[in-house]
């Protein structure tokens, strides 16, 4: 437990963080942010070097094992003011997911095998949960893990795995054995992506860009030194890998980035010769995101407070989740308002050099894309009709 | 006007005709291209006279109205149908028809037979949502004519062969000025729509016209773009109401299929609601826009058209973003048809302002 720390405090390393990005966020990954431009690889590692540098990539893992012990509030201050000052989104799947599940239910020799290689960027990971027959019912999953020699033998298919195409590791539930219970039975593997018989096969959004991934598993070995806790307990690790996550799932900052932005470009858009930020009806719409954006925040603050006594949430991560997914879908539909303005354009043909950044096009086109792309946010990690049930059976009993 | 056997036929006709001969290759064939559409399939739509329906008999038309155009939209958005049929039939061919010079009739007959897309470009840069001209001149010296405009992007003009610009000349008339696309200081700025076709803006800068380009011939063709752009508006909600059942009966299709916890998603009783809502929306565009093309002819017809934009609009969007939440990850992808209809509605939704826009209109409109 976490004493609480004083608000004053937040706010100070609040602003450092924001003067941090600033001074730190090279400049070209600074411009394919703020258009929403395809971040590559590299990219982020490159970000994520510089944050490691400076103590704070992955800084909210215990300090045994490389982390700064940082409280969920701290963490929550610096992630939100991370993405309000336009740093690219961090990657989960390492530094958020399997880190802290290694950390708590891994051996000592795992700690040393995977950890280090996080918090130095030298491994990428992905999720291997859903399937084809298993998304809101991971329960349902299919892929197999048969005892083979020193370690297990998969077979099965993963669908929507984000960038599985760039990484090294995925972390994966896989059953072991048939139990009475689906939920039995399923084990967390750690399974290396570069070996024979994992197939990758790319996933085009309706956002044009490729960020998931059908991973096909065929014959594939993970040694038993990667089966992380004890076999057949997989459900229970992720359960906690979702509670670690409960009090960040509702990206305030990223919200605050992106409503900022559509002022910036409603004042720049013109309408009946003023700017579309001045008409009433954008207007009304304008300050109806930013009530919400706030509630949200006073709402995650409520909570994050409270964890610090000790309070730990419950279904209401699944309130916050229901919420931000909600939001960052208005505030993009109102991105996506300006750009209706000019035809609702996507892709910009190259400019003969003339337009020097800022492009304001570029921009209003890039809060269009992200409002496709956002129209998954209430879909992805237990959907919003999911979460309505989780609240409905913890909150209230009913079944 | 042509009797209703022959509006239910010619929409069958259409209906059919997107089913079996228009598939999906067809829809995506334009988007690798730079006119956003496929150039031989467009040339077969004007061949089976989709382009012709609202021109009148005596210039080669089908004397057709807006009800005839409205069937032949909601194919269009029934197939996804990339191809210029909405800027070329229900607003180029009615344009130039009305404006009946005989410049106008020629442009128009190219129209009809295909050979040249033609599209107005009314909309000035700055304008947003809004209709009137304010920076688009139109200037003449010793009978030669100047044009100065920047106007804002416009589906299909990256294809075109020929731009109708709208302009004020001297006296504060609109006049309507024909200009070749690639006709010296013509400057396009080209994009890709958010469905995959493409968009033009067009910057013109004092540019040489000669007096045949100017369309309108001295009178104000005020009245006959506002009409135009009105209709348009309306028919854009008729794509919509052909794109939106597919949508529902898609979605309801997968939650009869679509197995999850050991059971089909239509058993869960919230997504059975929300399909009855997404039914509901179905059913309100589809009244809003017959109830429109019912009044067109009387007093009532600038508030049923603002009525029928706002509602479908709104329709439009609840339906797409549902048939997406309830197709869950699959609903995201390029290739199932879910999200290209999303994002086709996208178009319908706000092309002519959409439903905020229309309903402050609603308001102004009140007798
Ligand atoms: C962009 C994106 C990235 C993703 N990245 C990853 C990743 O990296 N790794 C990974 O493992 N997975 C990932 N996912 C998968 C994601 O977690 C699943 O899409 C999600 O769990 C929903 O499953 P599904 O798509 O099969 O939808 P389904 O479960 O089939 O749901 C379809 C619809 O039915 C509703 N529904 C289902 N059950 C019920 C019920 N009991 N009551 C009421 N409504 C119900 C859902 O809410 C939804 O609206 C990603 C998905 C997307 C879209």
């Amino acid at each position: 437990m976490h004493d609480a720390e004083p608000e004053p405090e937040m706010a100070t390393f609040r602003r450092e963080v924001i003067d941090f990005v600033a001074a730190n966020l090279p400049s070209d990954i600074k411009e394919k942010v703020r258009c929403n431009g395809e971040l590559q690889k590299e990219d982020h590692v490159r970000w994520q070097t510089i944050l490691a540098a400076k103590g704070w990539y992955c800084a909210h893992w215990p300090q045994a094992v490389g982390g700064a012990g940082w409280s969920p509030l701290r963490r929550y201050v610096f992630e939100q003011a991370l993405a309000e000052a336009g740093a690219p989104w961090m990657l989960p799947f390492g530094p958020a997911y399997v880190g802290p599940v290694i950390a708590e239910y891994g051996d000592d020799e795992q700690k040393q095998r995977f950890l280090p290689d996080i918090i130095a960027s030298n491994t990428a990971w992905c999720q291997g949960y859903s399937e084809p027959g298993a998304g809101s019912d991971l329960a349902g999953l299919k892929t197999r893990a048969r005892r083979d020699g020193t370690g297990y033998r998969v077979n099965g298919q993963k669908l929507w795995t984000s960038f599985a195409h760039w990484a090294d590791m995925m972390f994966c539930l896989a059953r072991t054995s048939d139990e009475d219970r689906p939920q039995n039975g399923i084990s967390f593997l750690l399974l290396d992506m570069r070996q024979p018989g994992v197939t990758i096969r790319p996933i085009v959004t309706m956002d044009m860009r490729h960020h998931v991934n059908e991973v096909f598993l065929d014959d594939v070995f993970v040694p038993r030194e990667n089966l992380v806790g004890r076999e057949g307990r997989g459900w229970e690790i992720a359960k906690f890998l979702l509670s670690t996550e409960r009090l960040i799932v509702a990206e305030t900052g990223k919200a605050r980035r992106l409503l900022a932005q559509v002022r910036e470009t409603a004042e720049r858009a013109r309408e009946g010769g003023q700017p579309l930020f001045d008409r009433p009806v954008f207007r009304r719409g304008f300050v109806e995101a930013e009530i919400a954006l706030q509630t949200l925040e006073a709402y995650c603050s409520r909570l994050l407070k409270r964890a610090a006594l000790g309070e730990q949430p419950g279904y209401q991560a699944s309130l916050l989740k229901i919420r931000g997914s909600e939001l960052l879908q208005t505030i993009t539909a109102l991105g996506a308002s300006v750009a209706a303005r000019t035809g609702l354009a996507l892709d910009h043909e190259p400019s003969a050099g003339q337009n020097s950044p800022p492009d304001a096009d570029a921009e209003t086109s890039g809060l269009l894309r992200e409002y496709l792309s956002q129209r998954a946010a209430s879909i992805y990690g237990g959907s919003n009709e999911i979460q309505h049930n989780i609240v409905a059976k913890a909150r209230f009993g009913f079944q | 006007m042509t009797s209703l056997d022959d509006l239910t036929a010619l929409r069958e006709h259409a209906f059919r005709w997107v089913d079996q001969a228009y598939g999906e290759a067809h829809e995506r064939a334009g988007r690798g291209l730079a006119e956003g559409y496929a150039p031989g399939m467009a040339a077969e739509i004007a061949g089976q006279g989709w382009l012709a329906v609202m021109v009148g008999a005596q210039n080669g038309g089908m004397g057709g109205g807006l009800r005839e155009m409205a069937a032949v939209m909601e194919a269009v958005g029934r197939g996804l149908v990339a191809e210029p049929v909405l800027s070329q039939g229900a607003i180029a061919a009615p344009l130039l028809d009305r404006l009946g010079t005989p410049q106008a009739r020629l442009l128009l007959a190219r129209v009809l037979d295909g050979t040249s897309v033609t599209v107005m470009m009314h909309q000035e840069a700055d304008a947003g949502f809004e209709r009137t001209l304010a920076s688009s001149r139109l200037t003449e010296e010793d009978g030669r004519f100047h044009i100065h405009a920047a106007k804002a992007p416009v589906l299909d003009a990256a294809g075109a062969k020929i731009l109708l610009v709208t302009a004020l000349d001297a006296a504060g008339r609109t006049a309507v000025v024909a200009i070749e696309a690639d006709a010296p200081g013509v400057r396009l700025v080209r994009s890709r729509s958010v469905d995959g076709r493409m968009l033009a803006a067009v910057h013109l800068d004092h540019v040489a016209v000669p007096a045949d380009a100017v369309l309108n011939a001295g009178a104000d063709a005020s009245a006959i773009v506002e009409t135009v752009l009105e209709e348009a508006a309306l028919l854009v909600c008729s794509e919509a109401c052909g794109a939106i059942p597919i949508l529902v009966e898609g979605t309801a299709d997968y939650l009869r299929t679509r197995r999850q916890f050991g059971m089909p998603l239509a058993s869960f009783q919230v997504l059975q609601h929300r399909m009855v809502d997404m039914l509901l929306a179905a059913e309100e565009a589809s009244a809003v826009v017959e109830a429109a093309l019912d009044s067109a002819d009387g007093p009532e017809r600038k508030r049923a058209f603002a009525l029928a934009k706002i509602v479908t609009a709104r329709s439009a969007r609840f339906v797409a973003q549902q048939a997406v939440q309830l197709h869950g990850g699959i609903g995201m992808t390029d290739d199932l048809k879910v999200s290209r209809y999303f994002r086709r509605l996208m178009q319908c939704e706000t092309m002519f302002g959409d439903a905020d826009w229309h309903a402050e209109r609603f308001d102004r409109l009140r007798g």
